[in-house]
């Protein structure tokens, strides 16, 4: 056995979980339970995950995997621990690193499903229970540094007294892999730490400097590329230096889960079509390759994903290339993947706002024609059994309710094509912070109208969904029952809400 | 101090006095990295906060500061209200060549006062 670990790295169920090998089950982690038992809820989300006798998991985040690989590479004793196990690492553990993708629910969708219900949604929940934790209060009292970073860094700032109260020594925000082994070696010296760190774009790490993760990622996640090339204005991503990720570190990223016992890929990009392309126009070649190398490492039985992907990428894709169906067709579909599961962003329909929040969301194509690039893209997902989770985002601070109206309109039709279509309510962090129920009080009948349409668009292709792709294993039989039981729950709210809410509009 | 490799070298040290105006002295901070950045031609910085506000609270202050910017490398340091410290601080900086700039409330005026004793530019806010 190893003498114990003087670096630990950890963060709460809602994050250390696999979410039944199913991304998109977790993101019922950003509500709060709805319709079904709150144990139920958090079983469906985050279940456990398997550990090994010191408490590691067997999956774990990849960001986290990325900083434990770094340090690990710097000689360091270094390990993610599942949250359940930390207990066993108090004796030797000198710093506590946390990461998450929202500590405290202000990221989308928790902040809207949080002020839509004026419940606490379960990531905040389950995270404060973590910190709040005996294991993790007794490491701080024995002097142990708390280091937090993440995607959501930032929402320490926003939560000062748990900051003070739970003694974290120094939130990290960015890209930490150029500078966290020089942070951890000052932190074990008993030197001063700065409060806060932004890790600026020049900053970024190069490739090399981007270690191969050392054990698998939850449910085999691997980055092919960092950056983004759209260039929109407030954008940090954009900034950054645009970074491929040669096929040799990612075929070996993919070994580490395959030997791990993970059976599948998830490809993560901010644009998944944009991995090695000509600025904003997808190519063939590199997509064709890195498809031909994953499908070969994972097999006929391994799954795949997407993480995310742009509308006007898989256009631009299909009508230059047809390589949206090459992929597919050569690549992805077969007997045991019927489908790809893909995250999209419309955000809105209306030209106007486009043109206004987004204006190089369209590129290559102009601004303009933005709605008929997402049903065009829509179309071509539809006949390639691509699903994607869209999101809209509504009560922009620049939103009018002309955009609204259009939005709604133009979801007409989306509605032949097989998707979920998810709003986002623009939540204003004063308002969260004053836990006033701002979405309430924002609604407009049009805002309304959107949801409706796009509860009852997203139920009913679920509903196909489950039943003829998802959670098809006998061992997920549970999770589809509970699943099938909070839509039978949805259906009969929407029916009971449609006529008040139809009365509310006619106002 | 052991200042941190590659974010705290080769970068602007800023001592930002947080006092009744914390807020703002924050929104003149970031135009004065924003020009220093210009001047210097350099993207890093440490914002050393002397401030009698309690540590991470005084952050409330910095906040619109930190998540308007994405630019810039920026590391921030927390220092009590002891000026003997602080003057131990700055010598360690001029020591080191550090480029230093002040920027305080005005309510702070030893504070400001000490800076320019110091050799040190300060902006009052
Ligand atoms: S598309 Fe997204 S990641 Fe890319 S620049 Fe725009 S906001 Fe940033």
């Amino acid at each position: 056995m190893m003498d114990g670990f003087e670096i630990v790295l950890s963060t709460d169920r809602t994050m250390m979980s696999n979410h039944h090998g199913k991304e998109f089950l977790g993101f019922m982690a950003t509500g709060p339970a709805i319709g079904v038992p709150e144990k139920l809820w958090e079983y469906i989300a985050a279940p456990k995950v398997k550990v090994d006798s010191l408490g590691r998991p067997r999956e774990a985040p990849y960001g986290m995997r990325k900083v434990e690989a770094k340090l690990l590479e710097a000689g360091y004793k270094a390990a993610i621990i599942d949250p359940d196990h930390l207990h066993k690492h108090l004796k030797t553990m000198k710093i506590l690193m946390i990461g998450h993708h929202d500590y405290f629910a202000y990221g989308p969708p928790s902040s809207e499903w949080w002020s839509i219900t004026g419940k606490e949604p379960l990531n905040r929940v389950s995270f404060k229970k973590f910190m709040n934790s005996p294991a993790v209060r007794k490491a701080k009292e024995k002097g142990v540094k708390i280091i937090a970073g993440g995607p959501a860094a930032w929402q320490w700032l926003w939560e000062l007294e748990l900051w003070q109260k739970w003694g974290v020594d120094t939130v990290i925000d960015g890209e930490v892999e150029r500078v966290i082994v020089d942070l951890v070696e000052k932190a074990l010296n008993d030197e001063p730490l700065p409060d806060y760190i932004y890790v600026g774009p020049q900053d970024s790490p190069s490739i090399e400097e981007i270690p191969v993760i050392k054990a698998p990622s939850v449910n085999g996640l691997v980055e092919i590329m960092r950056g983004c090339p759209r260039g929109c204005k407030f954008c940090s991503v954009t900034l950054r230096p645009l970074r491929f990720m040669p096929l040799e570190k990612i075929r070996e990223e993919i070994r580490v889960n395959l030997r791990g016992g993970i059976k599948g890929v998830i490809l993560h990009s901010e644009d998944v079509l944009l991995y090695g392309a000509d600025g904003v126009k997808p190519r063939p070649d590199p997509l064709l390759k890195l498809h031909e190398m994953v499908v070969k490492e994972i097999g006929e039985k391994g799954d795949l994903a997407w993480s995310h992907a742009s509308l006007a990428a898989i256009k631009y894709a299909e009508d230059n290339y047809k390589l949206v169906s090459r992929l597919m067709n050569e690549y992805i579909l077969n007997d045991h993947r019927k489908f790809l599961g893909v995250e999209v962003g419309i955000e809105t329909l209306s030209v106007r706002l486009a043109k206004i929040i987004m204006p190089a969301k369209a590129a290559p194509y102009p601004a303009e024609q933005w709605p008929d690039i997402v049903e065009d893209a829509f179309k071509i997902m539809h006949e390639n059994r691509i699903i994607p989770a869209a999101t809209l985002i509504l009560g922009l601070p620049e939103e009018k309710p002309e955009d609204v109206g259009v939005t709604a309109e133009m979801l007409d039709r989306l509605r032949p094509y097989r998707s979920l279509i998810v709003p986002m309510f623009f939540v204003p962090m004063g308002a969260l912070k004053k836990n006033k129920w701002f979405i309430r009080d924002k609604l407009t009948p049009e805002h309304i109208e959107v949801m409706m349409k796009t509860l009852e668009h997203s139920v009913y292709w679920a509903e196909d969904i489950i039943n003829k792709f998802y959670l098809k294993e006998p061992y997920l039989l549970p999770v589809r029952l509970g699943l099938k039981l909070f839509l039978a729950y949805v259906k009969r709210k929407v029916k009971k809400l449609r006529p008040q809410l139809e009365a509310l509009l006619r106002k | 101090m052991n200042w941190l490799k590659v974010l705290e070298e080769d970068n602007i040290h800023l001592i930002v006095g947080l006092g009744e105006k914390g807020r703002d002295t924050s929104i003149a901070s970031y135009a004065t990295m924003s020009r220093l950045s210009a001047e210097k031609h350099k993207r890093r910085f440490t914002i050393h906060v002397v401030t009698m506000k309690p540590s991470p609270l005084y952050m409330e202050d910095l906040r619109e500061l930190l998540q308007s910017n994405i630019a810039y490398t920026i590391t921030v340091r927390y220092h009590d209200f002891d000026f003997q410290k602080i003057s131990r601080l700055l010598e360690e900086l001029k020591k080191e060549e550090k480029i230093i700039y002040g920027v305080v409330s005005s309510d702070l005026a030893e504070l400001a006062k000490l800076l320019e004793e110091k050799g040190i530019p300060v902006e009052k806010v």
